[in-house]
């Protein structure tokens, strides 16, 4: 049966001035110099069933409405409905911010309007034009580039770190597409692992995704982009037995994420026409009942001022301050009570693969659920895709607490928490659309 | 410094009668035939510094009560005090039952007073007979023979299965002792993996580690013995997809352990005199309270009668019925509310290796954490060593249910129900014994 199968591709810059405050760690943190440039990358895809663009942007995050917005605007400008975009990041805390206003700084309006924007409408229009017929290619290797980032003390607490056992994901997968002349198109990389190695430096950088992207596209001649998968557990193994390092460590960490991303690349042997769908559904999860107003009141005076918690450089806790300003004033505006949370979802299957994204940084053992129950060969879950809510830790986790849990249970950017068993939900329900 | 190592090792036949009933999976399980002959193996150690005795048996698990009288006889026969001996059980479902009463069936008095007793000290015996000067070699590798067996389901359930993300060690080790003559006089090996290949089998055998101790013995020609590591979530990764199968799967699957044992003892380089050492301490975990009366009441009245039970093969609410009668009986007698789980622990030290008792059936996790803060290159937790409390899962697995939780949780063997983070309690009373 012929399928009909296309692709293009297109590519953007969309490296921010120096001097842009790059989003994470801490607040105020300037870009110095430019390391290696951010970049937009679109892949379009086609069949004679459906059509999908897949975006990737060298960034933290992207926050749900931005998300539903490029997603209208990249679809028109690929002529493809924004509900068959999907919208993901790489993860960098090493650009600017365009997830959410936090103890780490203001969302950057204005690099989103004069950068994001129209780089997003360039790649999407440079994938429209350079559509062609195309096969399909999958490939594997085992990675061990990421590690569980969960360290497990001595003392039972959780701190950022290595956590040798926890669960991880060693599996990379390089899907590509090439042309008829045997020339390759495009190459979506994923795998699952913070894109973090630099820490807390001052260059502007992709991080160690950027190396590994280069070093395929140097390879197979094809534009290469990185989907990053759950990570919300993961971070870079890197050799200073941390999961945040120092730029130079992340250019080395790519080198070796580049070498394993070319050997999945090389296992291809069997390209194929495919066919393209985009499977729709609603994820709905109940939200536990707004925190009381008493409770909200009783945190904000415990903590004193959002100024003395930053002068303090208590940023978790002036995180937390801003959370219970925000359920007061749901109080004071008597806003209707939310029973649920609400995910439109949008899974882009070509051929043996689904894309499954996932707004949120999941644990890696979610993604492992849904690939294991899952009735495609490839299942990739995307992190942070078409949006980026809050960690999502698994049931079991949650009782160990730590950092993602902490800023799971708060509620922090949905206002109402969600149940401690919300992976189950996101499994349950991302199967039955996987099954439609 | 010289310490004057020396090692003996002696070996006895332990194979109950055909008919004897095998402990594990349902009650009245009469042994057919013998696959293998069951064995006790004793490695006496002494340096200039201090002894002890390592038994390992090939049946599921000793109670307290008679692992404690087994120190004693075995410490006689050998010259070692008693708080030096260790006795270890290879886990395997396919011996008689030597531990508690339970829906599986009645202990095996008879058994444990004509076979398990004068055999201990038969090998206690010889191993102190054959002590002689030696040096000791550590060899490690890689095996896949385990995998973690807390499927999760796609519903969120926990079964007994495989979870190819759940903690593991896959790491085997083996600590050898060669004479003067160079000679292999003993060696140990070390791995966390339950010994339960064989399932419901109506065959008397030492199951995979069985196979597995023979090579290496038949390979060295030194009395080999199994140290069971923690291996509480652990089973063998068994080509049909669980953990429990066929006697055939399980001399299958202890060639292939067999295998890895050979590559680890071949990775011996360096042998050495070494101190041999035993650390003593207490450990002390508070108990929650005991159940209420009420609650004990309500339970056996729901339950209905033991027999009731048994007919309906509801058996592991046999035991939750046995547990309440026990409860009762703890308020009839005015038992205390709480107290605490003492434990007189005994490491045993030989040069860089730590050999840690533990006598629960403890998650992999916790061997892993006391490997990663312990002082000693090789740190090896045993599995239902001086007796079989419970299973001991982590704190963030209790939140996921299954099997071994509800087990831990119920108190079934220690009346009172443990906390939570016993595994906390664990591990760091362990450390500081360790760096005594």
């Amino acid at each position: 049966m012929a399928y009909n199968l296309m692709c293009g591709a297109g590519r953007a810059d969309i490296t921010p001035p120096l001097g842009t405050i790059l989003h994470g760690y801490a607040p105020g943190r300037p870009a110095e110099s430019v390391g290696d440039n951010l970049a937009v990358t679109a892949i379009l895809v086609r069949s004679d069933e459906d059509s999908a663009l897949l975006v990737s942007y060298t960034l933290c995050a992207i926050n749900g409405d931005l998300a539903d917005e490029l997603r209208v605007m990249a679809g028109e400008a690929a002529g493809v409905p924004a509900k068959n975009v999907v919208i993901n990041t790489t993860h960098t805390h090493s650009g600017p911010n365009t997830g959410y206003g936090s103890a780490w700084g203001k969302v950057n309006y204005e690099y989103i309007d004069n950068i994001i924007r129209p780089a997003t409408v360039q790649a999407a229009k440079q994938a429209k034009e350079t559509l062609r017929p195309a096969k399909a290619g999958f490939g594997e290797t085992m990675s061990d580039v990421g590690i569980n980032r969960r360290e497990l003390t001595e003392n039972g607490k959780i701190a950022l770190g290595q956590n040798p056992w926890g669960p991880r994901d060693m599996r990379m997968t390089v899907i590509s597409f090439k042309g008829e002349d045997g020339k390759i198109i495009a190459n979506l990389v994923h795998y699952c692992c913070h894109g973090t190695a630099s820490g807390m430096n001052p260059e502007i950088t992709r991080d160690w995704p950027g190396v590994m992207t280069d070093m395929l596209e140097e390879e197979s001649g094809g534009i290469t982009g990185f989907w990053a998968g759950v990570e919300g557990d993961q971070g870079p193994n890197l050799p200073n037995g941390k999961t945040t390092g120092t730029y130079k460590m992340a250019l080395r960490h790519g080198a070796r994420a580049g070498a394993d991303a070319v050997r999945a690349f090389r296992s291809i042997k069997d390209w194929r026409d495919v066919p393209v769908k985009v499977l729709h559904g609603t994820i709905s999860v109940p939200f536990e009942p707004l925190e009381s107003r008493e409770k909200a009141e009783a945190e904000i005076k415990r903590y004193g001022s959002l100024e003395k918690l930053y002068a303090e450089k208590r940023y978790a806790e002036a995180n937390n301050f801003m959370h219970w300003q925000d359920v007061i004033n749901a109080h004071e505006t008597n806003a209707p009570g939310k029973t649920h949370w609400i995910f439109e979802q949008s899974i882009v299957t070509v051929g043996l693969a689904a894309i499954i994204p996932t707004p949120f940084e999941a644990f890696v053992e979610i993604g492992l659920r849904l690939r294991r129950h899952s009735p495609y060969q490839y299942t990739l879950s995307l992190c942070n895709g078409n949006g980026s809510v809050a960690y999502l830790p698994t049931l079991g986790e949650i009782r160990r607490g730590g950092y993602e849990i902490w800023q799971f249970a708060s509620g922090l950017r949905t206002l109402y928490q969600l149940p401690e068993n919300t992976d189950d939900f996101w499994v349950k329900q991302n199967l039955e659309i996987l099954r439609k | 410094m010289v310490h004057n190592l020396m090692c003996g090792a002696g070996r006895a036949d332990i194979t109950p009668p055909i008919g004897a009933i095998l402990y594990g999976y349902a009650p009245g399980r009469p042994a057919q035939s013998v696959g293998d002959g069951l064995t006790a193996t004793a490695i006496l150690v002494r340096s200039d510094e201090d002894w002890a005795l390592l038994i390992s048996c090939t049946v599921c698990a000793f109670n307290p009560v008679t692992a404690h009288e087994l120190r004693v006889l075995a410490g006689k026969a050998a010259g070692v005090p008693e708080e030096n001996v260790i006795i270890n059980v290879t886990h395997t479902h396919s011996g008689p039952n030597t531990t508690i009463k339970s829906a599986w069936g009645d202990v095996d008095y008879e058994y444990i007073e004509t076979i398990i007793k004068p055999k201990i000290v038969e090998a206690a015996k010889q191993a102190k007979e054959n002590l002689q000067p030696a040096q000791v070699g550590f060899g490690e590798t890689e095996s896949d023979i385990g995998i973690n067996r807390r499927e999760l389901t796609e519903d969120g359930r926990i079964i007994l299965g495989q979870n190819p993300w759940g903690p593991r060690d896959k790491r085997m080790t083996v600590i050898s002792f060669r004479g003067a003559d160079k000679k292999i006089i003993a060696n140990i090996v070390h791995y966390c993996c339950h010994g339960t290949a064989s399932g419901m089998n109506p065959e008397i055998t030492r199951d995979w580690p069985g196979v597995m101790t023979d090579t290496l013995e038949e390979e060295t020609g030194g009395i080999t013995g199994f140290y069971a590591g923690v291996e509480g979530d652990q089973g063998p990764n068994l080509p049909n997809g669980k953990t429990t199968g066929t006697y055939k799967m399980a001399l299958r699957h202890g060639a292939r352990a067999g295998e890895d044992a050979v590559r680890a003892f071949r990775n011996i380089k360096d042998w050495r005199d070494a101190p041999v050492k035993v650390l003593h301490g207490t450990v002390k975990i508070p108990y929650d309270q005991l159940a209420p009366k009420e609650h004990a009441e309500a339970e056996i009245a729901r339950m209905g009668s033991l027999e009731k039970l048994y007919a309906e093969k509801r058996y592991s609410e046999v035991n939750d019925f046995m547990h309440w009668q026990q409860v009762l009986e703890a308020y009839e007698t005015n038992a205390p509310l709480n107290g605490n789980w003492t434990f007189g622990q005994s490491i045993v030290t030989i040069g860089p290796a730590a050999i840690i008792p533990t006598p629960f059936e403890a998650f992999v996790e916790i061997g892993l954490r006391l490997r990663r803060h312990s002082p000693y290159q090789y740190t090896l937790s045993l599995c239902n060593t001086h007796g079989a409390y419970a299973y001991m899962p982590t704190l963030g697995e209790i939140a996921r249910g299954g099997y071994e939780v509800w087990h831990f949780k119920s108190g079934l063997r220690t009346l009172y129900p443990l906390p939570d983070n016993t595994d906390d309690y664990w591990v760091k009373q362990n450390l500081e014994i360790l760096r005594k």
